[in-house]
């Protein structure tokens, strides 16, 4: 009996181990890497950053490891008051996906990125970007697969 | 025996802990679910909870306001997806109906549902298949109450 629930208890932590995830409140805790806003999408941690003059998406998985974006394409959609723009974000070396223009600035900006990953298809993620930021949070950092889990299949070496 | 238990019981909380944590964030379980028992594609935010439900012919919207059971009515609703946009027309309160064709066209796809309502502004995301019928929404929004039934016009 002891060590049916011993067993019991330990699959659990097992499986909740496997069903690495980080929800938005948590990642909202900690310090982007690019000064963005993170946001938990799929299999993807995406970062936005948006500029005065450019729109930078920056895509990684769960653990934190840059996911090559050069086969990749995203189209964001931003709400600032009546105003609603649609605009496409190309692929701008490494991880990140990338936009130029004139961009509203305002702390009630809202934006939907749908992201089309290389072999993940279609993905989304609703982003405020001008959310008072945590100062004190810590920064995240890149987790170490063999740790916590497998990471995201590597893509071809055509598109890196 | 007691320690052995106690320690089952502290790792088994550890445990279920975690899974919690866990919970994708496509559905932010922080606040209620959508107030709505039809089956569909949930998504939230601060302001606006809505369901898409894919039927024969159409895209059915259900919109409410986020936490309360509220329909949003005469809102200017638009759908974006990466190359296209769909028009949306109010069909009853808090009803709206899509009739383009490409958002039933079978495939994986992720929308940008805008929502402007009285002075609310408000952008939410769908990743929805429409041959699924609702049934990945469906494990991550449970229904909790049935809808009032709106009166027939």
């Amino acid at each position: 009996m002891k060590q049916a629930v011993r067993c019991c208890a330990l699959l659990c932590l097992l499986s909740a181990t496997l069903s690495f995830a980080h929800p938005d409140w948590y990642l909202a805790r900690l310090k982007p890497p690019n000064g963005g806003q993170l946001r938990n999408a799929g299999n993807f941690h995406m970062e936005l950053v948006v500029g005065a003059s450019e729109i930078r998406l920056y895509v990684s998985d769960h653990f934190f490891n840059k996911f090559p974006t050069k086969a990749s394409s995203a189209t964001a959609v931003l709400v600032s008051g009546d105003q609603i723009m649609r605009v496409a974000l190309e692929p701008g070396g490494d991880n990140l996906l990338k936009a130029s223009g004139t961009f509203p600035q305002d702390t009630n900006l809202k934006i939907a990125i749908l992201l089309e990953a290389y072999r993940y298809g279609p993905i989304a993620a609703r982003f405020t970007p001008f959310q008072k930021l945590n100062e004190s949070a810590p920064p995240a950092q890149r987790i170490e697969p063999a740790q916590t889990g497998e990471a995201l299949p590597e893509p071809p070496a055509s598109i890196r | 025996m007691f320690l052995p238990a106690a320690r089952a019981a502290v790792l088994l909380a550890i445990a279920l802990a975690a899974q919690d944590f866990a919970v994708g964030a496509e559905f932010d379980r922080r606040g209620q679910p959508p107030l709505m028992d039809e089956h569909g594609f949930a998504a939230t935010s601060d302001e606006f909870s809505i369901v898409a439900v894919p039927q024969d012919d159409h895209l059915k919207l259900l919109v409410e306001r986020f936490g309360e059971a509220r329909a949003i009515t005469k809102a200017n609703i638009e759908i974006h997806a990466a190359n296209k946009q769909a028009s949306v027309t109010e069909v009853g309160d808090g009803v709206y109906r899509a009739s383009d064709a490409w958002l039933l066209e079978p495939g994986k796809k992720a929308l940008a549902v805008t929502i402007r309502a009285d002075d609310m502004r408000d952008v939410l995301v769908i990743v929805f298949d429409p041959a699924q019928g609702g049934g990945e929404a469906n494990r991550r929004a449970p229904k909790y109450g049935p809808r009032q039934e709106q009166p027939e016009q």
